[in-house]
């Protein structure tokens, strides 16, 4: 069975400077993959280069069997990417956000952009996601700056339920959250990973993450340095 | 890409709707240039009657110059990564910022001629010297807010942004600056001759600089 993600000597180079330096990884839908490292070591680059947010300059890379040289715009629809910082406007509430993200996502796009009836289906479903997520109904209509840091972690996290991605790609998930926001946060991966979704996550929490981890890499200087696989 | 820019203009609007940044902070500025010039060059009207059209574009393009500012730093929680991930249309993207700043600049553009009026005693020599000025308000906003769009995506991840943004907006906007300072002098009735190449000039620059950001926005937002 082919790959979900298969990078074969990687390399990235953004502004002259290298971020990933020969980078082999594969991995296939139903894991989840903890992604350890110091800081600076790559785990956000290799994360932002499976999004498609960076360039490939060496190397083969194919996400779901796109070509992430020639196929950055496609990948994009493909995967949730959820960033360390949550990644919202301020000054829009969170319901309002989730539907600007969800919104533009291509599956969506049609029910959001063209109809009415399906847009307020929509919004329902939204408002049940602000449920799973343990938020009560007035955060919703609450402007996201007003938030607590859990609470924006976990209202950022809605996009990828409604979006209903198959691959996830998870920075830092679980910084500066509660134990409740934890325990909430980790359901929704699980779920994810029941449904067979692939879940790549890059964090320093490495005793909680390995909890739910399938299998742990370890990436230094750019390389992985352990739990890769020969790809020679 | 018209319905992805019509998000983006609904959102930066809303956003606008709520701060008021732009009503409370740069409309205020683009008074105080006007009066800080009136100081500067003394209570002879006809002095100040006949410097107005110059004025009230410097005016009008410092005001741009910060709404551009502000329409950027709504996208910072976001950034480049961020916008990327909306999957919106980078054609879209960058007409819905362009418009939504546009609105905000044709409303201060219109404040300030009223400005100039009340303050410098300025006259519109007829009907129709109040409609080109209008047309030339509305052509003047949308050809720097195309260019503004545009620099705002080049700057939006860069460290040096709030001097990278003046510098680069200055140059590109000054023969906006000329085309229309000639346009208002000419119906403020301050200039003779026809006003119709400066119009062409300023139609042409507008157009152009759409074309720029319609091409140039999607590579400047991709890292290299």
């Amino acid at each position: 069975m082919p790959y979900t993600i298969s990078l074969k000597n990687v390399v990235s180079v953004v502004g002259g400077f290298p971020l990933l330096a020969g980078i082999n990884f594969e991995a296939s839908f139903g894991e989840i993959v903890l992604i350890s490292g110091p800081n600076g070591a790559g785990k956000t680059s290799l994360l932002r280069l499976i999004a498609g947010l960076i360039p490939m300059t060496q190397g083969s890379g194919y996400v779901n069997g796109l070509n992430l040289q020639e196929n950055s715009q496609e990948i994009r629809t493909l995967v949730s990417y959820v960033g360390h910082r949550p990644n919202m406007y301020d000054d829009l509430t969170a319901l309002e956000n989730v539907i600007i993200s969800v919104g533009n996502s291509h599956s969506l796009s049609l029910k959001v952009k063209l109809s009415r009836v399906k847009t307020s289906k929509l919004k329902e479903e939204i408002i049940a996601a602000f449920a799973l997520m343990g938020l009560p109904d007035r955060v919703s209509s609450t402007k996201f700056s007003r938030l607590s840091e859990g609470q924006k972690r976990r209202v950022n996290f809605i996009p990828l339920l409604i979006k209903d991605t198959k691959i996830w790609l998870l920075d830092e998930p679980h910084a500066s959250i509660d134990a409740l926001s934890r325990e909430i946060i980790d359901s929704s991966i699980l779920r994810a990973q029941e449904r067979g979704a692939l879940i790549l996550i890059a964090s320093h929490e490495l005793e909680h993450v390995q909890a739910i981890a399938t299998r742990t890499l370890n990436i230094q200087g750019g390389y992985i340095t352990s739990g890769d696989q020969d790809v020679s | 890409m018209f319905l992805d820019a019509w998000i983006v203009l609904k959102k930066d609007l809303l956003i606008e709707m709520r701060t008021r940044v732009v009503m409370v902070q740069v409309l205020p500025i683009a008074g105080a240039i006007l009066i800080i010039f009136g100081f500067a060059l003394g209570p002879d009207n006809q002095t100040l009657q006949k410097a107005a059209p110059g004025l009230i574009w410097i005016a009008i393009i410092l005001s741009c110059l910060i709404a551009v500012e502000r329409s950027l730093s709504i996208e910072y929680p976001l950034g480049r990564d961020g916008l990327r991930l909306l999957n919106l249309d980078p054609a879209g993207l960058f007409l819905g910022k362009a418009l939504a700043i546009s609105i905000e600049m044709i409303g201060i553009s219109f404040l300030v001629v009223f400005g100039s009026v009340t303050l410098y005693g300025s006259r519109f020599n007829h009907f129709t010297g109040l409609l080109m000025v209008v047309l030339t308000c509305i052509l003047g906003s949308l050809a720097l807010s195309f260019i503004g769009a545009l620099y705002g995506a080049m700057s939006l991840g860069s460290q040096i942004r709030e001097t990278l943004v003046p510098l680069l907006f200055l140059p590109v906007a000054a023969p906006v600056l000329l085309a229309s300072t000639e346009i208002t002098a000419k119906y403020l009735g301050m200039t003779t001759g026809s006003s119709l190449k400066w119009l062409g000039v300023l139609i042409a620059l507008t157009i152009s600089y759409f074309a720029i950001g319609f091409v140039g926005f999607e590579p400047l937002l991709e890292e290299r």
